[in-house]
């Protein structure tokens, strides 16, 4: 009798300890393959992500090159045939009777006309001053035209770095692009007195902020948000971060940060 | 007066034919030679031809750019002055190759007259500086004072006589104007004129006037 209610227990104590153990299997396998597909759809995210990027990257890509090439063609190659134009209209200007000298004037002030246009596209398309002197000048020229037409001041710290001058090409265009869309919104809604930027370097990345007094806008709201999209795409396929800090009233405060692999190319 | 003898680099032949064309039409100038890329116009130099007094110089070139190929120049052939004949008219373009050592700054859409002008002033005061190129300086210096990390104090102290001198070569006078303008003899106003370039670290008259526009030793009249 004893030894019956002995087997019992013994079988009770089993059963629980075979389903605990079951339990316990089903839960570990369940995580494990909870985690696996998480894993799973991680990667498939991760890897939608980075197609977009690149997606992103090939575009503005093309589109920078599209946009150089088509700025070059129109100085090179219409630019030139309107200069050559000229200057055979102006050799043979001498031979023309009396009458046709003021017809002759009115036609080389539309070739000029013509060139000058031809000129201010392209430079517009591609800047040429990034390309020949580098990017502390095509910023400086770029600060110094928008002080010309809205009065604005600025000052430009560190800009004389030698770190600067040798980024590379694709880099400083982005950089480029990035300070014209900040600029651009801050001469059209900011209504500030004062820009400054300031350029670091540590030895991770190069650094630039950008800092306006004027109102700020709410971050939340969907004004400039074209403009903050360009400048987002623009600093990851420079393969940066960055940071904006503003709210009504408080100016504008842009951090971009990007890493010496990139900015240098080794 | 010698004629005065110039080469051509620039990478668009039609444009160098006529170039060549309305030089060939004045009895003071004298071709020797045009190339179509830099490495072409520094061949030529490398290889012992004969140097031109000007090198009329085109900013866009297919191998190396203009602002680089100035450079090269400056280093090996300070001698031959570099008149700068290009599309670009952006006022820092102007500006920066001025700052580069360049003794002038012409548009390619400039007349016929200024162009041979500009070589003829160029040959003779070491520099030719248009309105534009006035202009693109003094804005730049402008530029430099208003944005606040430059301050812009004179390096170095001239002596009086030095100032005078600095001014008559900002007006286009050469030396032997100078001193007769100065009742003092040739020789003095090289000493002058080389003391002016060491004092100052400029490479030639051009980077002098510069200098001059600066740090508002000549006044630009416009």
């Amino acid at each position: 009798m004893q030894y019956e209610n002995y087997s019992v227990y013994l079988f009770i104590i089993a059963g629980m300890l075979f389903s605990l153990i079951m339990g316990v299997a089903i839960i570990f396998f369940y995580i494990r393959f909870h985690k696996r597909l998480s894993a799973q759809q991680n990667k498939i995210m991760a890897s939608e992500l980075r197609h977009q990027k690149e997606l992103l990257q090939a575009a503005v890509l093309s589109q920078e090159g599209e946009r150089r090439r088509i700025g070059q063609d129109l100085h090179d190659d219409v630019g030139n045939i309107l200069l050559n134009l000229r200057i055979l209209f102006n050799r043979k200007q001498k031979n023309l009777y009396h009458e046709n000298v003021e017809v002759s004037t009115t036609i080389n002030t539309f070739i000029d006309n013509a060139i000058e246009q031809v000129r201010n596209i392209s430079h517009r398309l591609s800047p040429a001053t990034l390309e020949y002197f580098g990017f502390r000048d095509a910023m400086e020229e770029m600060l110094h035209k928008a002080h010309l037409t809205s009065g604005i001041r600025f000052r430009l710290k560190n800009m004389e770095s030698e770190a600067l001058k040798n980024i590379t090409y694709d880099i400083s265009l982005h950089i480029y692009r990035v300070f014209e869309e900040l600029l651009t919104n801050t001469l059209k809604h900011a209504n500030a007195t004062e820009i400054e930027i300031e350029f670091f370097q540590n030895e991770n990345s190069i650094q630039f902020t950008y800092h306006d007094n004027g109102k700020g806008f709410d971050l939340k709201s969907t004004k400039g948000g074209i403009g903050l999209h360009n400048i987002n795409s623009r600093v990851s396929i420079a393969g940066g971060t960055s940071q904006i800090i503003t709210s009504t009233g408080n100016g504008v405060k842009f951090f971009v940060s990007i890493p010496l692999t990139f900015a240098y190319n080794k | 007066m010698n004629r005065i003898k110039i080469a051509i680099v620039d990478d668009q032949q039609l444009f160098r034919n006529g170039l060549a064309s309305l030089l060939s039409e004045s009895t003071q100038l004298e071709l020797l030679y045009e190339a179509e890329s830099a490495n072409q116009i520094l061949d030529f130099f490398n290889q012992g031809s004969q140097l031109p007094d000007i090198l009329l110089m085109d900013m866009k070139l297919p191998d190396m750019n203009g602002m680089e190929l100035n450079k090269k120049l400056q280093k090996e052939y300070a001698q031959v002055k570099v008149l700068v004949l290009s599309m670009y008219d952006q006022e820092r373009f102007i500006y920066r190759m001025i700052e580069e050592g360049a003794c002038g700054y012409l548009i390619k859409n400039c007349s016929k007259e200024e162009l041979i002008n500009a070589i003829i002033t160029t040959y003779k005061s070491g520099f030719y500086f248009n309105l534009s190129t006035m202009q693109a300086m003094r804005n730049a210096s402008k530029f430099k004072n208003q944005s606040l990390h430059n301050v812009n104090n004179i390096p170095v102290t001239l002596t009086r006589r030095e100032e005078e001198v600095l001014q008559l070569i900002c007006k286009e006078l050469t030396n032997a104007e100078i001193a007769e303008r100065l009742y003092i003899s040739l020789r003095t106003v090289d000493g002058h004129r080389n003391n002016l370039l060491a004092k100052t670290g400029c490479k030639n008259t051009a980077g002098l006037v510069i200098f001059a526009i600066r740090f508002a030793i000549y006044e630009i009249g416009l």
